[in-house]
């Protein structure tokens, strides 16, 4: 019987590590930093700022009619489904900083009519592929076409991810963007919020 | 014994404690009840619009241009998947939409492409949109603008 007692206490060992009810944790981003504006050109470490809120970021560009839009549709629902709380930060990052200046996201938000725990953030060209690199968002230039007025103008093949930062920068969740239900992330962030 | 009780960590360590996985996989789409409207859009930027057509004639009839005086450049665009799994988008030449039925432009599919807004589009405007038919002509649409289509 005596033998068997380190054996009792290795499976209650296990028993409290291994089972912790929280989500698992995808990608811990607190040890990365990233200089970025929000659409008021005001500086934000990213996601150093937001420590100690939940965030729930979508990827998107402003040129893009159709997928994009409903990311930020899904962001929008799931505020709304929590009435604006203050303990989750909602963001969308461009992948396509070249256009997306801070007054091009701020011309964006309005569209949305979006309140302050909202924001929409942008960077120079290496930080936004360093940021996007730490979170496995991927774009490329798909097509280029001559609009009437002779400009060129790109569209992007991209990827469709929503993501759930925990109060320390931790990814716990992740989403196709633009085609989860919303009470998904909904519920999810029930579960973690208790 | 002891192998037993080593075995028996093991399956529990393994198993059990994990969240369902599925529920962070890309679901089915939870598309928004169809009908005609197009997005708000930016003075100089882009814009998308949605709707469904019926084609009432006996024969099929095929959509080959699309246009709209709102926009500098309008065209009918595809969203899809790639092959490696990246949201991206085509344009459609044209469409095809036999006898007495339905071509749906709906949100992450076939849509509406309206590209430098000659002005900023918000509610409650509308946009009007001219298909160009092989068959039926010009049939023109006005579309009301909605944000945050639900």
């Amino acid at each position: 019987m005596k033998s068997l007692f380190p054996s009792f206490l290795c499976i209650l060992f296990i028993l409290f590590t291994s089972c912790n009810t929280g989500p698992k944790v995808i990608d811990d981003l607190s040890d990365k930093s990233f200089n970025v504006v929000n659409q008021n050109g005001e500086p934000v470490t990213f996601p150093d700022d937001y420590q100690g809120k939940y965030v729930v970021v979508g990827f998107i560009y402003t040129n893009c009619p159709d997928i994009c839009p409903l990311v930020t549709q899904n962001l929008i629902k799931v505020q709304k489904e929590f009435n604006n709380p203050d303990d989750i930060q909602f963001l969308g990052i461009t992948f396509d900083p070249n256009r997306d200046t801070p007054e091009v996201l701020k011309s964006y938000k309005g569209l949305f009519n979006l309140d302050d725990n909202f924001d929409f953030l942008t960077a120079d060209s290496t930080t936004i592929s360093e940021l996007m690199d730490s979170v496995r968002v991927r774009s490329q230039v798909s097509f280029t076409q001559v609009r009437e007025d002779d400009k060129e103008v790109y569209f992007m093949n991209h990827s469709d991810k929503i993501m759930v930062l925990d109060k320390k920068s931790r990814v716990i969740f992740e989403y196709g963007g633009s085609m989860t239900p919303v009470n998904y992330i909904v519920e999810d962030l029930n579960t973690v919020r208790k | 014994m002891k192998t037993s009780v080593t075995l028996f960590f093991a399956i529990l360590f393994f198993s059990g404690c994990g969240d369902d996985p599925k529920k962070n996989s890309p679901q089915k789409s939870e598309l928004a009840k169809i009908e005609n409207w197009a997005r708000p859009g930016v003075q100089g930027q882009m814009s998308g619009a949605y709707f469904v057509y019926r084609n009432p004639l006996s024969i099929a009839d095929t959509l080959i241009s699309v246009y709209s005086p709102q926009a500098m450049m309008t065209q009918i665009h595809e969203s899809y998947t790639t092959e490696d799994d990246l949201a991206g988008m085509r344009e459609k030449a044209e469409i095809i939409v036999q006898a007495n039925q339905n071509i749906t432009l709906e949100q992450g599919g076939l849509h509406v492409m309206l590209m430098n807004l000659k002005t900023d589009l918000q509610e409650p405007d509308s946009v009007t949109i001219s298909l160009i038919f092989n068959q039926a002509g010009k049939v023109d649409l006005t579309l009301p603008v909605i944000s945050n289509k639900k």
